[in-house]
């Protein structure tokens, strides 16, 4: 089931740029899990996440959202829909990242889903060695 | 589960015949409730008719200000200053007032000591002994902290069955209930005072700057609290038209305490706070039928306050307070960062309170849900985001418990345990609810193995309180039932409060308030030492068996929770000969030669000890706009408690089981140990807990282990309690005096509409 498009209409990419959150850069992840800066975006505003992949053979990308105070996980598809996930890895479908060297810069969010001002965002890809991951929490910036 | 069992007893076989005469398991008796299937179960004892949801009633903003120029009216007639709290149901903070002559500090969290002075304990200080825990702690500028905590705790564990204040908090946290009474056992909720904390990941927040709860605005509860739950009189319910619709908190006295000693009368000193509460409270009280004095636990008449009825003590007649415009001159509306903001300092920033029920509150009735109820239960309500979008609705389990994911939690069976618990709850026969003969109303929690929440629901009118402690309740049977949870507690190390912070890059502000001011730099402080999670491993191994904490054992949080107490066998200080009994390996000693590693309930052990950092790291994020700490440098605790906020972002201290899924540690909201869970299985796996509050904990013990007991027998799939031969009734601890371990205990004659005896009989 589609929950929410948050792509929806694609703005303009100077008005994304001039919205735009990104975590902190460079971050690596891990077949562990690592736990990445906080972020915080406009109210409204989109988010993305830099990570650097340290030369990983990357096979696919993905995103979760769990908005805070609940026990709901969404899944980023590749248009930027959040879908239900059912909390295993081989269920996890592809979402969208562009790549800048060894970095990818995952596309969480144009505008956060509606109702949702706080969350905690994990990114994921996958290599021939299996999954690394990172998560973050991210807030909407108080104005 | 009968008394004077012969199940297999485990680990001290040498003592098996003590065992059978000590063992004591509550419930035994010879009447079966199932049968052994679900078309047997009896009638009355299953409830999936109608009854009344709470009438939608709430503070308006007219009504806190009436309550709080009552309080101060009081205060100046005692001729004291005060700082009130006034919150909504849900622990909304709708205004907090400091007087001009209030004392702003919280000194000595447990300053009030008292010592025994008979038997072989003979000049045991019980508590103000400083140093482990929150015990001796003086905090600056924190009165405001004390006085929502204590508005916090008159709301959550009131209902409009019962009435409860902190004096009845007090009362059933101790070491003995009654306390002093020794050889009696521990207070029946011995630890939520650890409950509704900062870092629970159930509870909202008012507002937040580094990615947690909920943001500014939002009203929906539960709330969390700063300090926890409060045992420090002076915390009463707040009522309209039999409605419980919040909480008034004071602090007058610059302590933040307990009452060390029901069965007298406290003096006029020592009772300030409470007379100012009452006085605020007039005109919004619960009514006489239902207040604590009304109610028995285990044969003891509860207290609700020091006064024989609410104005024999006061010094003011409440009906000639000022109007609120009046007093804005004897004090000042008072921002709290987290809790409160001023605006104007004017009558328009004190709020009105939600209408609990009203998806605002943060819980609605589940058939209100848009998509309609997942439960056949019609009585569920269920907690609601700012949109009116459930939070935690059932779910599957996405963890591969056992290493086979066919054996988790699916999202029907969430549902099934669910309405079977609910089920059993409203059949049964309330024990702290009024009048005789109501209905158990209760909060449910499932959890999966990694502690994700599956599934919470609970009754119209069950006390807010037991919504996190469920939660927590559900966790800590899952936690200490698992194979991992030795090798997790063994990752979190000793922390030490002063370096802990300042490495944090933090300002260790918690000075003294006498003559020391807050030292940014490190300067003289106060050490709170969390003892590492090692050394309770060490010592469970010690004490209950060698391969404890390795899932080989399934605990109930009554099993964990006798592993809890200062003493073990629970409440029996000495035996008959005299020879002092020693401490459960997960709580603090009694009597230590080293009397500020010493129990108390600020410093209750490895419960306290893995929340103790994020307890005192968000009083830290709470006073640093009034301490002018740097913000940067003083960021909330994180969503998750065993999670330690650093400059760098949040670090585990205790380890996350399946961050991809769940990325927090398993006991994300706190470790709870008093009785009302028992960890799920599915054909000798474990795969998750199940945890119930709101009740007497027997009551509690019997909906979680019974809604289990016929969720299995409904879906007839291997899901059930643990084997027998694991469960932790069946072991006698080496350390101990070959008393066994219990796993639940369940009423006599349970249930409103049966005769049933033993409705646990076969679990």
């Amino acid at each position: 089931m589609k929950l929410l498009n948050v792509f929806g209409a694609i703005a303009f990419a100077s008005t994304i740029t001039a919205a735009m959150t990104t975590a902190d850069a460079a971050e690596r992840l891990s077949a562990a899990g690592e736990i990445l800066p906080n972020a915080a975006f406009a109210s409204g505003g989109a988010l993305e996440a830099r990570v650097d992949t340290g030369g990983d053979d990357v096979l696919s990308v993905h995103a979760i959202l769990r908005p805070a105070s609940s026990n709901i996980t969404w899944m980023r598809d590749r248009d930027g829909f959040w879908l239900n996930w059912n909390g295993r890895p081989d269920d996890l479908i592809e979402s969208a990242a562009r790549r800048e060297g060894d970095e990818l810069v995952f596309k969480i969010f144009d505008a956060p889903p509606p109702g949702v001002t706080s969350m905690t965002v994990t990114v994921v890809y996958r290599t021939p060695e299996g999954l690394k991951y990172g998560w973050f929490n991210a807030v909407e910036r108080a104005e | 589960m009968s008394m004077f069992s012969s199940k297999p007893l485990r680990y001290a076989l040498g003592a098996l015949a003590t065992a059978g005469l000590l063992a004591a398991c509550g419930g035994g008796a010879d009447t079966g409730s199932d049968g052994g299937s679900a078309e047997t179960i009896e009638p009355g004892t299953r409830f999936f008719g109608q009854v009344d949801f709470p009438a939608l009633a709430n503070l308006t903003s007219a009504d806190v200000q009436l309550i709080i120029a009552q309080a101060v009216n009081e205060a100046n007639a005692q001729g004291v200053g005060a700082t009130i709290a006034v919150t909504d149901r849900v622990g909304n903070v709708l205004a907090v007032f400091q007087m001009n002559n209030a004392d702003p500090h919280l000194r000595a969290v447990a300053e009030i000591p008292r010592t025994i002075n008979q038997g072989p304990l003979s000049g045991t200080v019980l508590v103000g002994a400083d140093g482990s825990g929150l015990d001796g702690l003086s905090i600056p500028l924190a009165a405001p902290l004390g006085a929502i905590a204590k508005a916090v705790t008159g709301a959550y564990l009131s209902s409009s069955g019962n009435a409860f204040t902190t004096r009845t908090a007090s009362q059933i946290v101790q070491e003995n209930f009654n306390p002093e009474e020794t050889f009696q056992a521990g207070g029946p909720l011995f630890g939520v005072q650890f409950s509704q904390l900062a870092c629970s990941d159930l509870s909202t927040r008012f507002e937040s700057d580094n990615g947690a709860g909920t943001v500014v605005g939002s009203t929906v509860g539960p709330k969390r609290s700063p300090l926890g739950l409060a045992a420090d009189p002076g915390g009463l319910p707040i009522y309209k038209n039999g409605v419980v619709v919040g909480g008034i908190g004071v602090i007058s006295d610059g302590t933040y305490s307990l009452d060390l000693r029901v069965t007298d009368i406290d003096s006029a000193a020592e009772i300030q706070d409470e007379l100012i509460a009452l006085a605020g409270i007039t005109g919004f009280e619960g009514d006489q039928s239902i207040r604590a004095f009304n109610i028995t636990v285990e044969g003891n008449t509860l207290r609700y306050t020091d006064t024989t009825n609410d104005r024999d003590r006061l010094s003011a007649d409440p009906a000639t307070a000022p109007g609120f415009a009046a007093i804005l001159g004897q004090g000042a509306l008072l921002d709290v960062q987290g809790y409160y903001d001023v605006t104007t300092g004017t009558a328009a920033d004190v709020l009105a309170g939600t209408a609990y029920g009203d998806p605002a509150s943060g819980y609605v009735p589940a058939t209100s849900l848009a998509g309609g109820s997942p439960f056949q239960n019609p009585n569920a309500f269920v907690l609601v985001d700012d949109a009116g979008n459930p939070r935690f609705s059932p779910k599957a389990a996405g963890d591969t418990p056992g290493g086979d994911v066919a054996n988790a939690l699916t999202q029907t069976e969430v549902v099934r345990l669910i309405d079977e618990a609910l089920g059993v709850a409203l059949a049964g026969r309330a024990q702290i609810r009024r009048p005789l003969n109501s209905r158990i109303q209760v909060t449910v929690s499932i959890v999966d193995t990694n502690g994700e929440i599956l599934g919470v629901a609970r009754t119209p009118d069950g006390p807010i309180f037991g919504t996190d402690v469920s939660l927590q309740k559900a966790r800590t049977a899952m936690f200490f039932s698992s194979d991992a949870s030795g090798t997790d507690l063994a990752q979190f190390p000793e922390i030490d409060s002063s370096v802990a912070f300042n490495n944090a890059g933090l300002s260790l502000a918690l000075a003294p308030v006498g003559g020391l001011v807050p030292d940014p730099d490190g300067g003289p402080g106060q050490a709170v030492t969390l003892a590492s999670g090692q050394s309770y491993v060490d010592a469970a191994r010690t004490f209950v068996a060698p391969d404890a904490l390795t899932g080989q054992i399934a605990f109930s949080d009554r099993g964990n929770g006798n592993l809890s107490r200062p003493f073990f066998p629970d409440g029996v200080q000495e035996q008959q000969n005299g020879t002092e009994n020693p401490n459960g390996p997960f709580s603090r000693p009694f009597n230590s030669a080293d009397s500020t590693q010493n129990w108390s309930p600020f410093s209750t052990g490895l419960q306290f000890d893995i929340v103790g950092g994020n307890i005192l790291q968000h009083v830290l994020f709470a006073l640093q706009p009034a301490l002018g700490l740097v913000a940067a440098d003083t960021p909330d605790t994180p969503v998750g408690c065993g999670l330690f906020e650093t400059t760098g972002g949040p670090a585990p201290l205790l380890p996350i089981r399946d961050a991809l899924a769940f990325p927090r540690p398993a006991l994300a909201n706190g470790a709870q140990i008093f009785a009302g869970s028992v960890p799920i299985y599915r054909n000798g796996i474990l795969i998750g807990g199940i945890g119930v509050s709101g009740d007497g904990i027997d009551q509690d013990d019997m909906i979680s282990s019974l809604g289990l007991r016929r969720a299995g027998l409904f879906e007839g799939n291997g899901l059930g309690h643990a084997p027998e031969a694991i469960r932790s009734d069946t072991v006698i601890p080496v350390g101990g005096d070959g008393s066994r371990l219990r796993y639940v205990s369940c009423p006599f004659e349970p249930f409103i509409d049966s005769d049933i005896q033993n409705a646990c009989e076969d679990l």
